[in-house]
């Protein structure tokens, strides 16, 4: 497919889209995952990376959308949005990286941080995680994730959108997986 | 299937679950003109409530002063046209549109520099002046206004728009005080007219990123 078809391609998906046409969007959403890897694995160290980014970018796409106009090409939207998502991942890296650096040095921050081979993966590592995260956010994954619930549920009970209550929990899964390595 | 296309694809399906029609965002020039209107009203309110300086039409005869004001206003129309344009991902293909606020800014700010090292043989001491207090009037609405347009949108360059709201804002103000205010000391200026903004400025590109996160 040539730039100048898969652009109007996806210019037609997305305007079906913003007009409430689901399986267009499915088809959007599935169209771009391709080429929004592309984009970001070139310049990336670390392949795990390039999900995490792309999901990023997915979630942008759909929280903004509505930014997008019709009268204009889809690909320039799409590349600004994953540049920022790619930005955004390294400089929190490379800001966690210098904070890791810093604590090595001082060997007590040291000592209290690292986690003791007996303890290793059990079950209060995750709770401290878990623990160490926004109110909100806690209740949302352990609902989700713990206790079973739907995005539904949950969403109903905390009185927000499903689509809010499944971003919420894909970021703090992610933010998890940080967290414990 | 790995763990991370299987989330992709439960992600991808949650997505398109969760869609409704949407209203697409206006173009950037109907979204700031609003704004645009308000911020100029409200400050031509502010300068007739604060009552114009008397030497004012006496003023408009000198062409410093009126070249002044004009560079003045173009930075504050610039800038929230930027400001505007900022809150689409790509900025609809017209980044170029940021030079403009951005040179002019820096010219001003070089004849600024220029006049202190010229006229500037008194800096006057720093405190609640009743023009840093005018300045907090004239820019605390429009710089409401203009956060709650660019929270609005979806902006990639959040740093930028933090600085275009500043000038937008800085500028729109410091015009106002200008018209007000009798002093033309390049010290009082400083000090009392810009400082404000400045800081403001300040405060907002480090806020900028966590305010304009999406």
């Amino acid at each position: 497919m040539t730039d100048v078809s898969q652009n109007e391609l996806w210019k037609d998906l997305a305007i079906k889209a913003q007009s409430g046409d689901k399986r267009a969007y499915t088809a959007l959403l599935t169209d771009i995952l391709p080429f929004i890897k592309s984009r970001i694995a070139g310049g990336l160290s670390n392949p795990d990376w390039v999900d995490d980014i792309a999901q990023e970018v997915l979630i942008s796409v759909h929280k903004s959308l509505n930014s997008y106009s019709p009268d204009r090409p889809f690909k320039p939207w799409l590349n600004a949005i994953i540049q920022f998502r790619r930005t955004d991942l390294l400089r929190k890296y490379y800001r966690d990286k210098k904070t890791k650096e810093r604590s090595k040095e001082n060997i007590d921050i040291f000592g209290q941080n690292v986690t003791f081979q007996t303890t290793s993966g059990e079950l209060k590592d995750i709770e401290k995680a878990i623990a160490s995260l926004p109110a909100k956010q806690q209740k949302i994954f352990r609902m989700i994730k713990v206790e079973g619930y739907s995005a539904k549920e949950v969403a109903s009970e905390m009185d927000m959108s499903v689509s809010a209550v499944k971003v919420a929990a894909h970021r703090t899964t992610n933010k998890l997986k940080d967290m414990l390595g | 299937m790995s763990d991370g296309k299987q989330n992709t694809d439960s992600l991808i399906a949650s997505l398109s679950d969760d869609l409704s029609e949407m209203k697409c965002m206006s173009h950037p020039i109907r979204r700031v003109a609003l704004w645009g209107v308000l911020a100029v009203l409200y400050t031509l309110f502010m300068m007739a409530f604060f009552v114009i300086r008397p030497d004012f039409s006496m003023k408009l005869q000198d062409p410093s002063y009126v070249f002044e004001l004009a560079h003045i206003l173009a930075i504050s129309i610039s800038a929230m046209l930027c400001s505007s344009w900022l809150c689409v991902p790509d900025m609809r293909g017209q980044r170029w549109m940021m030079a403009v606020p951005t040179t002019l800014f820096v010219t001003f700010t070089l004849q600024i520099i220029l006049r202190m090292a010229m006229e500037a043989h008194d800096i006057p001491e720093l405190y609640l002046h009743h023009c840093v207090t005018d300045s907090l009037v004239f820019g605390v609405i429009p710089a409401f206004m203009i956060v709650l347009l660019s929270i609005k949108g979806r902006t990639t360059h959040p740093f930028a728009m933090s600085f275009m709201n500043a000038l937008a804002v800085g500028s729109l103000g410091y015009l106002g005080l200008r018209v007000v205010c009798m002093s033309d000391h390049i010290g009082h200026l400083y000090t009392y007219h810009l400082l404000p903004y400045i800081l403001f400025g300040i405060v907002i590109s480090i806020v900028g990123r966590r305010i304009y996160r999406w």
